[in-house]
């Protein structure tokens, strides 16, 4: 009896002290998400081309060394975005993802079939209004819904040699991911 | 990881393959001949296949999908 009651309050002392311990760790691993990583990048609303190949483990991590990214955080909480490119004619494709990195939408070159990226961001609300009277600008647009007010969208497009760096670097830099409707 | 030789990967449209379709790649810190694929002297390192925009994704195509198999080979 004696040494049941010992070896239980044994064991709660050892919870609670695994339990501090995981307390003191959630700050280090709260701030070690992709969202925090493309927030030390620069502004919300604007593209940030990762260097190519290997960023280093402070960035996101494992990216394709033959892709050239560009990420850009974006709020849909007061206005709908639009995400406007002019990609090569090679492999390209766009990702959208929610505040936690859950993959919501993607769309690629072969899927959009021209190399005019157009995608308007709404959340369902907005999309309810935007229905009443579409405004003619979004004829030829992709127009998705959401159901989150931020997250994140990954551009990605192929370097397929060298040579086609400047190109790509180009589109990323005129990637906008702040237009509006 | 950096190579020497700044290649880091194939991608499907530039590998050499054999008349069959199918491809080798030899991993290797010498050069050797085919898709030599230069590795830094590590102990350990990862190999990557990442697969864009293909009907694999649905993942009921998945069965009957042959992996490339790995294979180590004798140090030099």
């Amino acid at each position: 009896m004696r040494r049941t009651l010992l070896y239980a309050l044994g064991g709660l002392l050892l919870a609670g002290v695994i339990h501090i311990a995981i307390i003191f760790l959630v700050p280090y691993f709260a701030t070690r998400d992709a969202w925090s990583a493309i927030a030390k990048l620069g502004a919300e609303g604007e593209f940030h081309i990762l260097p190519l190949g290997d960023s280093g483990p402070d960035t996101l991590p494992a990216l394709d060394p033959r892709l050239l990214h560009a990420v850009c955080r974006f709020s849909i909480a007061d206005n709908p975005i639009r995400i406007q490119a002019q990609l090569p004619s090679d492999f390209w494709s766009i990702a959208i993802f929610d505040r936690r990195g859950r993959n919501l939408y993607s769309l690629n070159d072969r899927s959009a079939e021209r190399t005019q990226l157009d995608l308007a961001i709404l959340t369902p609300v907005q999309m309810a209004q935007m229905r009443e009277d579409p405004p003619a600008s979004l004829e030829q647009a992709v127009v998705i819904e959401l159901p989150v007010q931020a997250g994140f969208a990954v551009l990605r497009v192929l370097v397929a040699d060298d040579s086609m760096l400047p190109a790509a670097t180009r589109a990323l830099q005129g990637a906008n991911c702040a237009a509006t409707l | 990881m950096t190579p020497s030789a700044g290649r880091t990967g194939f991608l499907s449209r530039e590998i050499l393959r054999r008349p069959d379709g199918d491809f080798v790649i030899p991993l290797a810190g010498d050069v050797a001949p085919g898709n030599w694929l230069p590795i830094a002297p590590v102990d350990r390192f990862k190999l990557v296949l990442r697969l864009y925009d293909t009907p694999l994704t649905a993942g009921s195509q998945l069965a009957g999908v042959t992996m490339p198999r790995i294979i180590a080979g004798a140090c030099s």
